[in-house]
């Protein structure tokens, strides 16, 4: 995005009913039809946010100049608006933006140099319009710190001028080294009416998006010929609705119409290519990636790195960015990477989180800026319940689902007198709860150990102590090979069996070696899994990597392939989070886990197996798939998800 | 509650209480004598680790490895104290804690270069595979016996070392006026040197020990790191004996607390708050402790005789 | 062994301390430093030693030259060093103090052993298993002493020896030193009383702001009453 030149543009309309405070701001509307353009409006604003131009160039059709076209290069545009045109709605709006007399300078050199009759203005009582300053000061910058450049209409110009001007701008900019952004203040569907319930139809509304979708799909040569119909078209209707409302010279209202229209789209055919080619996807991933746990984060980047090989490097067909982050199993480092990728490197999507704790920062920190988020892990019961986000997705599972199977299991199997250790976190507290809402005998004892801990044998002693008939654990990653060496040297692995969640894994078997033989897993993935998505992974990956993939791979690579599905249905619009939320809630993809659903909180619904180690073929400790414990098994929060859809 | 599971959890906390020392030996003679404050310490106990694994792995002798991890630990700390550390002695404690982070992140990604991020596996070696009786009713896994009584083996080494030898006297002297020493015809560096390097060689110790029974990882010292730090505040700066007297406070503290901190609990304020305050509080334990030994005793137990 | 200062310049940090210190120790001699505070004598003798980089200059042992190189090495080549402020180890015992350094490095044919030192000072051999921090001024002066001797030096250096101590345990201090000089050991000594030192001494150097003004031998210190009230204060 370092492009110079014209990097977007926006035909913002500004009809005055939602081009005030209250509308703008309050979202308070004189009519329910008008929703959807002030909708329209505020994400205009939010791409402005995440485009961050130089400078912006607004055209509006207000802005009137007779003989010359005014370009304003007044350093700091403050003053109070009451709209020439409707005081009544517009009255004593203070505004304060910068301008960029550079460029407004430049802009003029150019036109005079191409024989266009032009003039600077640097007065700061040159009055704007109404169409100039509220866009700006309601939706596109309600910060007013971007400067910007109002050019004027000007109605002795005829058409050929007017395109000559579109070009004008997007070279001047380029050659100055601004990423400046283009907005034509007015639509092609604009007319002068009088009264809210006379705005334009919808058959008249159809032509903007007709003309959207047109530059949308890279049809420049097809908008181009379009619009100069549509511009002779109604020119006659034009007239008329400008004879009935005020008594001017027909000529030039019409132009004044024409060059709003002609100028914005002659810029927006020549930006609109430099804008697509330098569309990128960016993808924050936070993991852990150093200390114990960054084996896990491995898992996870070179799962990443596998779908993008699988997506030939493009997500949802745009060249794509993944800036990796280790959270170092940290909360307060995790959201320090969140807020640097959304403010430093305006990512669109935010993915990965290993720990639950972890999550509970980041998550809220990244729906908050309005961007959507990818979980490939932690699934805090939090965000599945009461804090579930219409923006925040996650790939794996609520933390209590797997447990929940393994509880299902146990008590399926009649087995009495359970053990219960997990470390204290978030997590952990799940993990426990999940296995409880399942398993009903009797619990010997309910343990929680410090997070990261590495020596249990203080634990494993009392747990020796109390003679259970079985224990289960939660102790993922390193933690559970610790645990898991330290339990078989204890000499317990023979005499009291061990049900775990999330400890015995790919990540943890290489180092734990035979000391897990026999332990029994609940997941809901597994390298062995029989369907062609997880064969392909699991194929590629260990040719890639050399090495055996886990579930927290498997989630990653999901994840990737989630927001690939979004930013191929709005066709690569990223500002389109509505409608990328929508394609994500239909899973389309090919999941590794083989088709799945999301339930109303963006919680996969889906089925979890019991899983055991055992000795595979090369003599190498490795998990095997026995049962399926829960087909399409929901998670016990989504009740309290507000969210419908 | 069982007499004979306080006597088991007490082995556990000295078990806990010596890998602590073998850390803070190497950690407090380079901090009391050099004025060094070494955070990489914790990287040398996992480069122990990884040399030991490394070696049993190729020789499948438990012996060889232990003798490459320490020799090969050694070198490296004299090679670290030669080429990165020197220039640091007369530097604030702010850039030699930046300077030694940056040696973690360095030793960090160097082990997972050689050796990848995954963790390694390495088994106690089979003669010590078993259990021993320590007392009837007491079983002990033989390993963590062992690792007891070199823990205490190398302690009582280190006592009589420091008491008794050239060398002792030379680190103490240094302790506490290094001009002096080399004013009389010592080279003082030399000696930094070895000392460091045989820090190191503890550290190995301990990590080559830790290596069968914790995760042998990139990063694996940085966790068992803070927790010497709070010994030798608590056992005194400087000090051989705070050191010993400062592990095995906090190994007993920290291994009786995780496991009758919360029974106990729940007999004052019932179970339920007990489950919820117990791990919490006994992870903090030990810290409290340092908190109490810092108010009431600023120099720590067994502060070093300083000039 | 003679020691030899050429020209010796020093200073510390920016401020320039020795501006050119010319002085010989000849074998077997006692030589002084003599001079108010803060002219330079302390810095003499920690630039022979190698505690304070030399600028300019040279200094010379028997013939080997030692400047620019490290304390330790100037110490190997025979220089003993008590220093101001006694500055023994106070952690460590009084036998540990006097063994911790030890060493006979010129192969000196009666070498200097804790029994010799506790002979020259019977006081200290009472409280050889004390720690250095609990003796007495006195005490720690002659441990001092007694550390530098067991280096085998062929120059002692001494430091203000004397300052700060009893009458009878400084007379005890010089009759001591009397009995080095005796036995052929070279001293280089600073210390304030003219009286003493002209007794001891052979050649005496009176530095004045980092300079030498005044050299000669007791003889004609004690006829320039001038030199002594202007440059020494008496």
């Amino acid at each position: 995005m370092s492009h110079s030149g014209l990097v977007g543009v926006y035909l913002s309309v500004h009809t005055p009913r939602y081009c005030t405070y209250d509308a703008a701001f309050a979202g308070k509307l004189a009519h329910p039809d008008f929703q959807a353009v002030r909708d329209g409006l505020v994400a205009q604003g939010r791409h402005v946010a995440t485009l961050a131009p130089d400078a912006i160039v607004i055209n509006s059709c207000h802005l009137i100049a007779t003989f010359p076209t005014v370009v304003d290069g007044t350093p700091r545009h403050a003053g109070v608006l009451t709209a020439q045109e409707a005081p009544e709605l517009i009255h004593g709006v203070a505004y304060d933006f910068p301008g960029d007399f550079e460029l407004a300078a430049a802009l003029v050199e150019r036109g005079r140099a191409a024989g266009l009759p032009c003039t600077l203005a640097n007065d700061v009582h040159y009055p704007l319009d109404y169409g100039t300053v509220m866009p700006v000061v309601c939706y596109l910058d309600r910060a007013q710190r971007i400067p910007v450049v109002p050019i004027s209409v000007c109605l002795s110009a005829d058409l050929d001028e007017s395109f000559a001007w579109g070009r004008h701008i997007a070279r001047a900019t380029a050659a100055l080294g601004r990423r400046a952004a283009f907005v034509a203040s007015g639509s092609v569907s604009h007319k002068l009416v009088r009264g809210p319930e006379r705005w334009p139809g919808a058959a008249e509304q159809e032509l903007d998006h007709r003309l959207a979708q047109l530059i949308a799909d890279g049809e420049y040569d097809k908008a181009w010929a379009w619009l100069r119909s549509v511009v002779r078209q109604r020119q006659l209707r034009h007239l008329a609705d400008v004879l009935e409302f005020r008594a001017k010279p027909k000529e030039a209202s019409v132009r004044v119409l024409r060059l709003m229209m002609i100028l914005g789209v002659v810029v927006g055919l020549l930006a609109g290519q430099a804008a697509r080619a330098a569309e990128t996807v960016k993808i924050g991933f936070i993991t852990s990636l150093s200390g114990p746990a960054g084996v896990i984060g491995k898992h996870m980047k070179d799962s990443v790195e596998l779908a993008l090989d699988h997506l030939g490097r493009k997500v949802g067909g745009l060249d794509t960015e993944v800036i990796y982050g280790d959270d170092q199993r940290k909360p307060d480092v995790g959201k320090q990477l969140a807020d640097e990728m959304l403010k430093k490197h305006k990512v669109n999507f935010v993915s990965g989180i290993i720990w639950s704790n972890v999550m509970l920062a980041v998550a809220p920190t990244v729906t908050g800026a309005g961007t959507i988020m990818v979980g490939t892990n932690a699934g805090p019961h939090e965000l599945s319940g009461k804090m579930c986000n219409e923006l925040y997705f996650t790939t794996s599972w609520q933390n209590d689902q797997t447990p929940e199977a393994m509880g299902k299991y146990m008590q399926d199997q009649g087995i009495n007198d359970v053990y219960a250790m997990a470390p204290n976190y978030a997590a952990g507290k799940d993990m426990i709860n999940g296995f409880k809402r399942y398993f009903k005998g009797r619990i010997v004892d309910e343990v929680y150990t410090k997070l990261g801990q590495q020596d249990y044998q203080a634990e494993i002693s009392q747990l020796r102590g109390k003679n259970p008939k079985a224990v289960f654990v939660f102790y993922p990653g390193d933690m559970g090979i610790q645990f898991l060496k330290q339990y078989a040297q204890a000499g317990l692995r023979d005499q009291i069996p061990l049900y775990s969640v999330y400890t015995v894994d790919e990540t943890t078997l290489p180092a734990v070696g035979d000391a897990a033989l026999g332990n029994f897993e609940a997941r809901y993935w597994s390298p062995d899994l029989k369907n062609e998505a997880s064969q392909r992974y699991v194929a590629d990956f260990k040719k890639k990597f050399g090495y055996t993939p886990s579930y927290y791979g498997a989630q990653s690579y999901d994840g990737i392939l989630l927001i690939d599905s979004a930013v191929r249905a709005v066709k690569g619009d990223l500002s389109d989070k509505k409608g990328m939320v929508a394609a994500m809630r239909k899973a389309d993809f090919k999941s590794t886990r083989g088709k799945f659903t999301f339930n109303v909180n963006h919680t996969p619904i889906e089925n979890f197996y019991l899983l055991r180690a055992v000795k595979g073929p090369g003599g190498e400790t490795e998990m095997q798939i026995q049962k399926t414990i829960f087909e399409n098994h929901k998670d016990a929060y989504y009740h309290e998800c507000p969210m419908k859809w | 509650m069982n007499w004979l599971l306080v006597v088991e959890q007490c082995l556990n906390g000295l078990q806990f209480g010596v890998m602590l020392f073998l850390m803070a030996a190497g950690l407090t003679l380079v901090f009391g004598i050099m004025n060094l404050v070494n955070l990489a310490h914790g990287s040398l106990y996992m480069v122990g680790a990884y040399l030991a694994t490394a070696a049993v792995t190729r020789t499948g002798s438990f012996l060889a490895a232990v003798v490459f991890a320490l020799l090969g630990t050694l070198a490296i700390g004299m090679l670290m104290e030669v080429l990165a550390l020197r220039t640091l002695y007369e530097r604030d404690h702010l850039d030699q804690v930046l300077a030694t982070f940056g040696l973690i992140l360095f030793f960090n990604e160097a082990v997972a270069i050689v050796w990848g991020r995954a963790a390694l596996f390495t088994a106690v070696p089979s003669a010590l595979s078993g259990h021993i009786q320590v007392l009837p009713g007491i079983r002990y896994p033989a390993y963590r016996a062992v690792i007891i009584v070199v823990g205490l083996l190398v302690a009582l080494l280190l006592y009589v070392v420091v008491t008794r030898t050239r060398l002792g006297m030379l680190i103490r002297a240094g302790a506490s006026n290094r001009t002096m020493v080399g004013a009389l015809g010592v080279n003082i560096r030399l000696l930094y040197t070895v000392v460091f390097g045989f820090g190191a060689a503890l550290a190995a110790l301990g990590g080559l020990m830790a290596g069968p029974i914790y995760t042998v990882l990139p990063g694996m010292g940085e966790e068992i790191l803070i927790q010497v730090f709070v010994v030798i505040v608590i056992g005194g700066i400087g000090s051989i004996r705070g050191a010993l007297a400062g592990a095995v406070v906090v190994g007993m503290v920290d291994t009786l607390g995780r496991a009758f901190l919360r029974p106990m609990l729940s007999t004052v304020i019932g179970p339920s708050a007990a489950d919820n305050a117990g791990p919490a509080l006994a992870s903090m334990l030990i810290y409290i402790l340092m908190a109490a030994v810092l108010y009431f005793r600023p120099q720590g137990l067994f502060p070093a005789l300083r000039g | 062994m003679t020691l030899r200062l050429e020209a010796v310049e020093a200073a510390y940090g920016l401020s320039q301390v020795l501006f050119g210190i010319t002085l010989e120790v000849p074998a077997g001699r006692v030589v002084t430093l003599l001079g108010r505070n803060g002219m330079g004598k302390t810095t003499t003798v920690r630039a022979v030693m190698g505690l304070v980089p030399i600028q300019a200059g040279r200094v010379h042992f028997g013939g080997r030259p030692l400047h620019g190189l490290p304390s330790y090495i100037v110490a190997r080549a025979g220089l003993g060093l008590v220093p101001e402020g006694r500055q023994v180890f106070p952690n460590l015992t009084v036998r540990e103090n006097l063994v911790a350094t030890a060493a006979n490095r010129r192969g000196a044919a009666e070498p200097w052993t804790v029994e010799r030192v506790f002979e020259l000072f019977p006081h200290l051999a009472a409280r050889a298993r004390s720690l250095g921090g609990t003796l007495s001024g006195g005490e720690q002066q002659m441990l001092a002493i007694g550390r530098a001797l067991m280096t085998n030096p062929a120059l002692l250096i001494l430091d203000e020896a004397t300052e700060g101590l009893a009458p009878l345990v400084r007379s005890e201090i010089w009759a001591c030193l009397e009995r080095l000089k005796q036995s052929g050991l070279s001293i280089l000594l600073i210390d304030k009383h003219v009286g003493a030192v002209t007794r001891l001494g052979d050649h005496h150097y009176v530095l004045e702001k980092g300079r030498v003004v005044w050299d000669g031998t007791s003889a004609e210190l004690r006829t320039r009453v001038d030199v002594q009230h202007r440059y020494l204060g008496v």
